[in-house]
């Protein structure tokens, strides 16, 4: 039912005739070091949403004997929805740089060394975690040691992404290359003054946003908008001009907005007045790029030979329009309304923010890596018929989910914000008067559990299948 | 590199040399090296039990517990010690109980709250409805917080 407005909605924005069907673009054997990245996001996804959902039902029923402790249980959460869109945004960088940059990468070997490592540091990670191991910072729970393997792991990133920019006849010029290469030096540099400890809790506050705020929005931000702009490319064989100069426009748009956007986290921690200005106007420009960003998926899509296409890719482009949908909607339009001063003196600290939270983190980004994940998978991945059905509806699921959950956190964090700070009830009695609303949002990512699971489902088992694949892209000390 | 290259690269450049400047102006105001030790010790038990996972602090973290920014101000010293050390219920479970800190830890714990109460945050939590009619307005800014007895 769900598959069958789909494929209306689609078959609407796609109907074009008598264009030649895009060829499958040219494989270089470098690529295949994306699809281990792209299993594992897929892996991880599964076990976060796992977790989750233990803690958002532990939160709504009193006493539920879960296995693991809320706090133990958020922590891992929390990591892993930084970390594994992170996982993913590597791979399809390399994936697509190397389709881009039209040659191999620098080097294969370390960029699968790369890959042990980063999903080592997951793993210990999850382990440490588990024996309540903790960082204590929110997001960046890992413990200093794992912090440091991921710069290591992060710094192979940008290298083996520079030297492969730097070969021989690369077209240097390209937007999609230097936005992995841009977003990729960026992570690094955000990340690098996280690793020590601040004795200050506004500087703290400060320092961990470079992560929260400057990753997600700034060099995630720059990944998935060429990431987006490469499919398109690829999967619909659109005009390289029209795609690029959106892209240039996109690229300088999002550097120059958010920066300085990350002021709409530093109003209420203790810092001068001045960041609320600047968080209100930055803020309302990182509108600009998202908004030109829909709009030429959009245009991209209606041009696009959908008709064409084989299965996989139509799944992939499904994915790439629900991300698109949720940065407009969830990312920009929800994360403007909390950035405006006024309204973030009662939204701040309330479940309003974790709503956006999910739509933005999940939504706009994670479905975008995993829109690209899917792509790079199924290049090689034969899904059989149920398999394909299985993702689809899957997919039907997470947006079902995601709209539910969202939906709800909103309500519940309107009526908190309301209750709590502008009436000034007791905390602890608003939060039971909302319990139904937390229900419901557990109720929402119930279905967005089983729905991922099922697309989850749909990956790995035809990579169980062909898994010689993914085990010769795994020899790192093969060149 | 060619022209438009160059010039992401150098938008890139300014605004994180703007962004540096109005950090470095509030690093000024807040001057971190000046917390005192008691401070610092009463962080690290707050990050050493993850305490941020179910409260807020200055509006980040979870949601299951109270924001703890003004929580020295509001609440009895001797009772906010009790709480700490002797676990409590935690509602709305009725079996489960609140984490206990080490007794050797509360001191720590507690110049962290007391300093975080003492922070300049802007009027944040705002001043809600109770607040203003059952007190006269208050023009200091100082400690309020809203969910008070
Ligand atoms: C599992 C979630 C959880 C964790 C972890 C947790 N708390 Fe709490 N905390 C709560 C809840 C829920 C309440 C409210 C209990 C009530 O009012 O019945 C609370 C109340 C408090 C209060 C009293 C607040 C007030 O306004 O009266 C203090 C102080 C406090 N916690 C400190 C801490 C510290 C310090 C830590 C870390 C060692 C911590 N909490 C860890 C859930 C948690
Ligand atoms: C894909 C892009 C985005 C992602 C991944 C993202 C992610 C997040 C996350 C994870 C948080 C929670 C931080 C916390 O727990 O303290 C957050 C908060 C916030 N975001 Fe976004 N966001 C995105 C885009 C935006 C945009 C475009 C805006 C504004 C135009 C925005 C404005 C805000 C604001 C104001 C908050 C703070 C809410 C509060 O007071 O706690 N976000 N965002
Ligand atoms: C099965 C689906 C999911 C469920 C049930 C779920 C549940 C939860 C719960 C219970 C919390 C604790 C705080 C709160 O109540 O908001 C939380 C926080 C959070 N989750 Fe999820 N989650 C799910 C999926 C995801 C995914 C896929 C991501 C991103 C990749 C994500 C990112 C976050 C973030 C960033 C926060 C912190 C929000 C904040 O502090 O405002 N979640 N989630
Ligand atoms: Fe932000």
């Amino acid at each position: 039912m769900l598959r069958y407005l789909f494929a209306k909605l689609f078959s609407r924005l796609f109907h074009r005739q008598g264009e030649p069907t895009p060829g499958r673009p040219r494989e270089y054997p470098s690529q295949g070091v994306a699809y281990p990245y792209a299993l594992a996001a897929f892996l991880f996804f599964g076990i976060q949403s796992l977790v989750a959902t233990a803690g958002a039902l532990d939160q709504v029923i009193p006493d539920l004997p879960v296995p693991v402790p809320f706090e133990v249980g958020r922590s891992i959460h929390l990591n892993l929805a930084i970390f594994w869109p992170l996982l993913g945004a590597m791979g399809l960088a390399y994936y697509f740089f190397v389709a881009e940059a039209g040659t191999d990468l620098a080097s294969r070997r370390l960029a699968r060394g790369q890959f042990l490592i980063f999903t080592l540091i997951l793993l210990l990670d999850l382990g440490a975690l588990s024996l309540k191991l903790t960082e204590g910072r929110e997001y960046l729970e890992a413990i200093p040691p794992l912090d440091w393997a991921l710069v290591l792991a992060s710094v192979i990133f940008a290298y083996n992404l520079g030297r492969t920019y730097l070969k021989h006849g690369v077209p240097r010029g390209r937007p999609t290359l230097l936005a992995f290469l841009l977003g990729a030096i960026t992570l690094v540099a955000f990340f690098v003054p996280n690793l020590f400890f601040y004795p200050h809790p506004a500087a703290d506050e400060i320092v961990k946003f470079w992560v929260v705020h400057l990753w997600e929005e700034g060099s995630l931000e720059l990944v998935a908008t060429a990431v987006l702009a490469a499919v398109l490319l690829a999967v619909l064989g659109e005009g390289r001009a029209a795609i690029e100069g959106a892209l240039w426009l996109e690229l300088f748009l999002v550097v120059a907005s958010s920066i300085l956007s990350t002021a709409h986290h530093y109003y209420w921690i203790g810092l001068p007045s001045y960041w609320m200005w600047i968080g209100g106007v930055f803020s309302g420009l990182q509108l600009v790029p998202i908004l030109l960003l829909t709009f030429s998926a959009a245009k991209g899509f209606r041009r696009g030979r959908w008709r064409r296409l084989d299965p996989a890719s139509k799944l992939s482009l499904a994915m790439v329009a629900s991300s698109v949908f949720y940065h407009l909607t969830g990312a920009g339009l929800l994360g403007f309304t909390l950035a405006i001063p006024r309204l973030n003196l009662y939204a701040h600290g309330t479940y309003l923010t974790s709503a956006h939270a999910h739509l933005a983190l999940f939504g706009a980004f994670g479905l975008m890596i995993l829109a690209g994940s899917f792509y790079v998978l199924t290049r090689h991945l034969e899904l059989s018929r149920a398999e394909g059905r299985r993702a689809w509806l899957g997919l039907a699921l997470v947006n079902l989910g995601l709209v539910v959950m969202g939906g709800a956190l909103a309500l519940a964090g309107f009526l908190q914000a309301y209750l709590w700070r502008v009436v000034g009830g007791d905390f602890m009695e608003v939060q039971g008067l909302i319990r139904p609303y937390l229900g419901l949002r557990a109720a929402g990512g119930a279905f967005f559990a089983v729905g991922d699971l099922l697309l989850v489902w749909a990956i790995l088992a035809p990579a169980w299948r062909q898994r010689h694949l993914f085990l010769r892209e795994l020899a790192f000390w093969r060149a | 590199m060619p022209r438009k290259a160059w010039g992401l690269t150098v938008l890139l450049l300014i605004t994180l040399l703007v962004f540096a400047g109005l950090l470095a102006l509030s690093w000024l105001r807040i001057r971190p090296a000046t917390v005192p030790g008691e401070v610092v010790a009463g962080k690290r038990v707050w990050q050493k039990y993850g305490c941020v996972e179910c409260h807020t602090i200055l509006g980040n973290g979870g949601y299951v517990g109270p924001d703890l920014t003004h929580v020295a101000g509001s609440r009895q010293e001797k009772d906010l010690r009790r709480f700490l050390t002797t676990p409590a219920r935690m509602r709305p479970h009725a079996r489960r109980r609140h984490p206990p800190v080490k007794p050797t830890e509360v001191e720590a714990l507690m110049a962290y709250f007391y300093f975080l109460d003492r922070l300049q945050v802007k009027g944040w939590p705002p001043r809600t409805v109770l607040e203003t009619e059952i007190s006269a307005p208050d023009p200091d800014q100082g400690t309020r917080e809203g969910d008070q007895e």
